[in-house]
């Protein structure tokens, strides 16, 4: 750690540092053209850009991978480069079906910026002979939105066939595609497909998903129309990929060191992470992190957002984040909503809880109501109070059950509130809610958890078992012991 | 060619009387003044086209420099013809010269001039009689064509070797057949005198081979030129008598095809003048009532210029002058009458649409033409490259094609009904099965196109036609609607429009035939099936003259949505397409293939072996049209990317070659399109994520059951994972710690803290991981509040997934 203590930094340095690296892990920068896979699939997609927006031909394609591996950061990089390269033969119209949930929405969507299009260029070339009067592809009436679209992307340059080579391209980029699937007759997604087969104006249509099997969901005629492309990003497959990867956000890009006072401290900057990543003596929090990360979800913006907190807090007598501070975001994550919910339960609640999921234990079944877990609540106290007095004889069970510690057994008109209040908290479920039709779909009962009073024999599920309280509860709880059978 | 006037912007044209009367003044039209100087259009005219920017003047007999739009290089053409068209208002006939480079040394005649390489003329051409048409603004520059012995006496160097060529030979369109030495001045007298002896001439020479016919005594060229030159007197007395009288007699002269070309030029005007008239007419009508707006006939139009390309411009014009009658047809009674017909407590809500008088157009989005640029970028790439653009524009589906082999018994089938119904003005339904991709509505417009032509020549009576595709319609009502602006002209609701279009059929009255095409037809349901009943009710009616050709995916669709008895009654003529077979995909590949232009032919070409390969792994599959066209077309990109990565490493000479698009590039095409992206997907999931799906499979086999609850993958995860440890797993973990463990990574409270033994019940981010599995759609969960009971079951293939994590190392230890 010697050269980094002794690193003198001004704070000016401190703090341009600070911003420069917060605003890469908070997303102000493209993790691109350092990685090598996504470098492939950047030049596969620009090519597929390129042929439509050159060649005049139609394509389509689908891009899949997982969520943060890069599909919006090519997909913009490829359009910014093929902009500059063809600026203003080509246009883009992008959808995403979490927004255009349906295909009226997103038609008049496609109308809207199609419109917005013409107004630009217009204003552009007013001084021009071009004036073009005041109609849109938007219209009241869907049908006729809808109708407008079809004709002009499709027999847009018939009449003027010879001038095929100035017809502008369109390059559609739909978001969240698979669901656009979920509609039973994809008719967006057929007269899309279509355009991009037999239209004589040049489309692409370039669905994004999560979804790998998207390319099955897609109906008969659709999928005849669709070319059957597929590109895939996907997660860093090795440790080392990872972390080649995940560092890029945290260094301090070599350009910018003449805007420090002390080009120094940029250079031990970057070598800081690898220093802690990987020459460290002892085993750093960073590098758990890393590991971490790497293990569960393997995400790099999950990574930075961890990295986050620590970056914020160096200032110019402390230059580079502690590695102590690392550990701060996992640790005050929540690990579990159900195990939040049981810590914070007091003890009567706690008791009727362990007393239920005993009872489920015992007899194998599902589903318990109140009674039964009062019924066996009680038998349980019993036992519990029998038992911490049996052990003791002589003098000292005498001194002791003169002090006898007995918990006291509640009412059931008092555990029943405790009851009412697991079930609002979520830990107790309507059982039976859950049916299946014919095809095996599940039709969920809207009104799940809306009850505000439980009455006393309804059948419900407890969503935690008698080993996972035993598995998080400290050795020292006295109830501990409750919870072996 | 010229589409229009417009086009011809930067040229101008005269008409100039060259050979008949040379001293008559020409008569002068500018191209961008009015058409109207087309009528006065003599008999033996030649056109001469002056390029306003360098007063390039060209007619027929010259030699061009020819730069096609898309071709890599510029290519010497011979005017053969300049005339105002038929389809176009002027086409210029070009027959090609060949390079010298462009033809494969050994193709060569084995002549001694040709015995070296090195010593070739490099600006030998040679004749072709592969005719085609150009556009004027392809015309780059003039250039001097001499015969070998004119060539010997200049000097080539660099001022004019670029437009200085010799041309001794006549050659194949193809390159490979050459004729003998010849005498281009010769040639070219010939061709004054007359064009076609020309024509005739080089076609006999260059394709010899495809005359069958015995061979003729061989004509010298000179002969051939005194013959005609003795015909041409005698002929020439009489119109020479005529020329003399005054030019409106020009008109009546004129001989053979040029006097119908003229007449329908003038009909066209004729009717372009009335329609101006009646626009203005209805802008007035429209000042009146500004409720009622009449369709936009350009729309229509425009639709109908689609749909029957190939129709020229005066069937067209008079169809669309019907249609203005017809909506000239007082809108008041027209509105009255649709009053008449829907009930009064509709009449409230009985309103016309407005329709939109000019619809919108990317045209206006469409970028400028930067010529100047354009070539640049076209000029640096090499013609092999070309060739691929060009291979692939051909095998692209929405290449229009001029025939579709393998279709040929459904066509006429298709074509006689139609016929048959039009000629008698019955009702018919034709419906129309088979699964996708296989050529239903091409075939049906190419019988309609055929129709429209046979129309023309006055074969079939007119009928109108309309396509309305059920997906291309938001809603199914929609096509009432549809159907009715047709008829009527009326935009009106939907509603209303089938109450017109029951009262239209049934009624007697005088009108054409009218073919609706329902393309995907088994999406034009409803609740109580209105629609589609109604398409198939109306043309049993005596009086409505309809014929519908349903066409959809499905057999039995009229049997599943419509009651026997109404089935039985419709008389439905059913018709199903099959699948293409493996011959016949072969065949549209080649036909595509065949439409490749000369030099494109000879650069890149698509094996026979790969052809086939591709037709037969479709055609086992789906036998459709598109599949196969697209796997050729992704492996002519990826040959072309392979051609590209080896020019730029090698630095070779491939202009000489060609390159062959071979099964390899085909497998690797169709690899890409059955390959899921499944299995890498998987691979590259997180630790956890694996741990996941292993416990759902482990699940699977204890339960037996495809679905279990979550609650008990939970418990699994957590079990293998204790109970597992293997060397190799923890190998990498224990970097972190002598400690470390998997467990310790994922369950433990504090990852920080090995040595707390305080574990999580769940995994880090367990809900996420879930989730997003499903999301990725390898496993599906039950949307019910809470984790132990949901049911989870996977969407992949079991024996995928576990093909995937026996591979990998960290946990193929728990399977």
């Amino acid at each position: 750690m010697g050269k980094f203590d002794e690193c003198q930094v001004s704070s000016g340095d401190v703090r341009r540092v600070r911003d420069q690296i917060m605003h890469q892990l908070s997303g102000g920068f493209a993790n691109f053209g350092h990685s090598k896979q996504l470098k492939e699939k950047f030049n596969e997609l620009y090519m597929l850009f390129e042929h439509t927006v050159n060649d005049k031909e139609g394509h389509s394609a689908l891009l899949i991978g997982p969520r943060s591996t890069g599909k919006t950061t090519i997909i913009n990089k490829a359009l910014e480069e093929l902009e500059s390269k063809y600026s203003g033969q080509f246009l883009t119209i992008r959808l995403n079906a979490t927004i255009h949930s349906d295909d009226g929405i997103a038609l008049r969507e496609i109308a809207r910026q199609l419109d917005e299009e013409v107004k630009r260029i217009n204003a552009f070339q007013v001084e021009l002979e071009y004036q073009l009067d005041n109609t849109n592809f938007e219209q009241r009436s869907i049908n006729d939105t809808f109708a407008n679209i079809l004709l002009s992307l499709d027999n847009n340059m018939h009449s003027e066939q010879d001038e095929a080579s100035t017809t502008i391209s369109i390059i559609f980029v739909i978001e969240e595609f698979e669901k656009f699937t979920n509609n039973n007759k994809q008719t967006l997604l057929y007269n899309l497909f279509d355009l991009s087969q037999s239209s004589s104006t040049a489309v692409c249509v370039l669905g994004v998903s999560t979804k790998v099997t998207t390319r099955e969901l897609l109906e008969r005629r659709v999928r005849s129309r669709f070319s059957q492309r597929i590109i895939t990003t996907s997660k860093s497959s090795s440790l080392e990929e990872f972390w080649t990867d995940a560092k890029l956000g945290l260094l301090f890009d070599e350009s910018l060191f003449n805007s420090l006072d002390n080009a120094e401290y940029g250079k031990l900057w970057n070598s800081y992470f690898e220093f802690l990543f990987n020459e460290c003596a002892q085993v750093t929090n960073f590098r758990k992190l890393v590991f971490q990360n790497y293990y569960t979800v393997k995400n790099i913006k999950d990574f930075y957002n961890s990295c986050m907190f620590a970056v914020s807090q160096i200032h110019s007598s402390a230059p580079f984040p502690s590695d102590m501070v690392f550990s701060k975001y996992l640790n005050s994550q929540l690990s579990n909503c159900v195990q939040g919910i049981v810590r914070s339960l007091s003890t009567s609640e706690l008791l009727l809880t362990i007393a239920a999921a005993r009872w489920v234990e015992k007899y194998e079944l599902q589903a318990i109501n109140f009674n039964l877990a009062y019924a066996e609540y009680k038998s349980m106290m019993k036992n519990y109070n029998l038992n911490t007095t049996s052990g003791s004889t002589g003098l000292d069970s005498k001194m002791i059950s003169n002090f006898r510690i007995n918990h006291k057994l509640f009412s059931s008109k008092i555990l029943r509130t405790c009851w009412e209040s697991l079930y609002k908290l979520g830990l107790l479920l309507d059982s039976g809610g859950i049916t299946t039709n014919n095809e095996g779909h599940i039709i969920t009962n809207a009104n799940l958890n809306k009850n505000l009073i439980i009455e006393e024999n309804k059948m419900v599920q407890l969503d935690i078992t008698l080993d996972e309280i035993s598995t998080f509860m400290d050795d020292h709880n006295a109830f501990k012991r409750l919870t072996k059978l | 060619m010229a589409k229009s006037a417009r086009d011809l912007k930067g040229w101008e044209y005269i008409i100039a009387e060259a050979k008949v009367a040379e001293n008559d003044s020409p008569l002068k039209g500018v191209a961008s003044g009015r058409r109207s100087s087309r009528r006065v259009k003599a008999a033996n005219e030649s056109l001469v086209l002056k390029r306003e920017m360098d007063d390039l003047e060209i007619q027929a007999g010259d030699t061009v420099l020819v730069h096609q739009k898309g071709a890599t290089s510029p290519e010497i053409a011979f005017i053969k013809e300049i005339k105002f068209g038929n389809d176009n208002f002027i086409d210029i006939v070009v027959s090609w010269f060949i390079r010298i480079q462009d033809i494969d040394f050994e193709d060569l005649p084995k002549a001694e001039e040709y015995s070296s390489k090195n010593d070739l003329i490099q600006n030998e051409l040679f004749i072709t009689m592969y005719l085609e048409g150009i556009f004027v603004s392809e015309i780059v520059e003039k250039v001097n064509v001499l015969s070998l012995d004119e060539f010997k006496d200049i000097l080539i160097d660099d001022s004019n070797t670029s437009n200085t060529f010799m041309v001794r030979r006549g050659c194949s369109s193809t390159g490979e057949e050459f004729t003998n030495v010849l005498n281009y001045r010769e040639l070219t007298n010939l061709f004054h005198k007359d064009p076609n002896e020309f024509v005739e001439y080089v076609r006999a020479e260059t394709v010899r081979s495809a005359y069958n016919s015995p061979k003729k005594e061989k004509v010298d060229i000179k002969e051939k030129i005194e013959k005609i030159e003795s015909k041409k007197k005698s002929r020439r007395r009489s119109p020479i008598v005529r020329d003399s009288s005054d030019s409106s007699n020009e008109e009546d002269i004129s001989d053979d095809s040029g006097d119908e070309y003229k007449g329908l030029g003038e009909e066209v005007e004729n009717e372009d003048g009335e329609d101006e008239e009646e626009d203005h007419d209805v802008d007035d009508d429209e000042d009146d009532k500004e409720s009622v707006h009449l369709s936009d006939s350009e729309e229509e139009f425009a639709g109908g210029h689609r749909n029957r390309k190939r129709k020229s411009a005066s069937p067209k014009k008079s169809t669309a002058k019907v249609k203005r009658a017809k909506a000239r047809l007082s809108e008041n009674t027209s509105i009255s009458y649709m009053n008449s017909v829907l009930s009064p407590s509709k009449k409230q809500r009985f309103k016309i649409k407005s329709a939109n008088i000019s619809k919108p157009s990317l045209a206006s989005l469409s970028p400028q033409k930067k010529k100047g640029k354009g070539t640049l970028i076209v000029e640096e790439m090499d013609k092999t490259s070309e060739a691929f653009r060009e291979i692939k524009a051909k095998l692209h589906t929405s290449q229009i094609v001029t025939s579709l082999p393998g279709r040929e018994d459904e066509f006429a089938s298709i074509y006689t009904s139609l016929d048959e119904a039009i000629e008698h003005g019955t009702g018919c339904c034709l419906y129309i099965s088979g699964t996708p991709g296989i050529g239903k509505t091409a075939t049906v417009r190419e019988v309609i196109a055929q129709l429209q032509e046979s129309v023309k020549n006055e074969a079939t009576k007119p009928f109108d036609y309309l396509e309305i595709n059920g997906l291309k319609l938001l809603s199914p009502n929609v096509a009432y609607e549809v159907l009715w602006e047709k008829i009527s002209g009326f935009k009106v609701t939907p509603a209303n429009a089938a109450i017109l279009l029951e009262k239209y059929f049934s009624t007697e009255e005088d009108r054409k035939p009218l073919v609706v095409l329902m393309d995907e037809l088994d999406q034009i349901v409803t609740q109580k099936q209105n629609v589609m009943y109604n398409f198939f009710n109306w043309p049993s009616y005596a009086t409505s003259k309809l014929i519908v050709i349903a066409v959809a995916n499905t057999m039995d669709l009229p049997e599943r949505v419509l009651s026997n008895k109404i089935s039985s009654r419709l008389g439905l003529r059913r018709m199903e397409f099959k699948g293409y077979q493996f011959g016949q995909l072969g065949e549209i590949i080649a036909h595509r293939l065949a439409m490749l232009s000369e030099q494109s032919k000879r650069r890149v070409i698509l094996t026979k072996d790969a052809s086939n390969f591709a037709s037969r792994k479709v055609s086992n599959v789906t036998g459709d049209a598109r599949r196969a066209l697209t796997i050729c077309r992704r492996a002519v990109e990826i040959a072309e990317q392979e051609f590209l990565a080896n020019r730029n490493t090698e630095n070779s000479k491939p202009e000489e070659e060609s390159f062959h698009i071979l099964i390899t590039h085909i497998s690797k095409a169709i690899n890409e399109t059955i390959n899921s992206p499944i299995s890498k997907f998987l691979e590259s999931l997180p630790f956890a994520y694996k741990l996941v799906l292993m416990a759902i499979l482990l699940r699977m086999k204890r339960s037996g059951l495809g679905e279990n609850s979550l609650g008990d993958v939970i418990d699994e995860m957590r079990i293998s994972l204790q109970m597992f440890t293997s060397k190799e797993s923890s190998q990498i973990i224990h970097q972190l710690g002598p400690n470390a463990s998997l467990m310790n990574m994922l369950y433990s409270s504090d990852i920080f803290d090995f040595d707390n033994n305080n574990f999580n019940i769940r995994i880090h981010s367990f809900k996420r991981i879930v989730n997003e599995l499903a999301e990725n759609g390898i496993i599906t969960q039950q949307n019910v509040p809470g984790e132990r009971y949901r049911l989870v079951h996977l969407t992949v293939s079991e024996e995928e997934i576990i093909s995937v994590l026996k591979r990998d190392k960290e946990i193929s230890g728990m399977m």
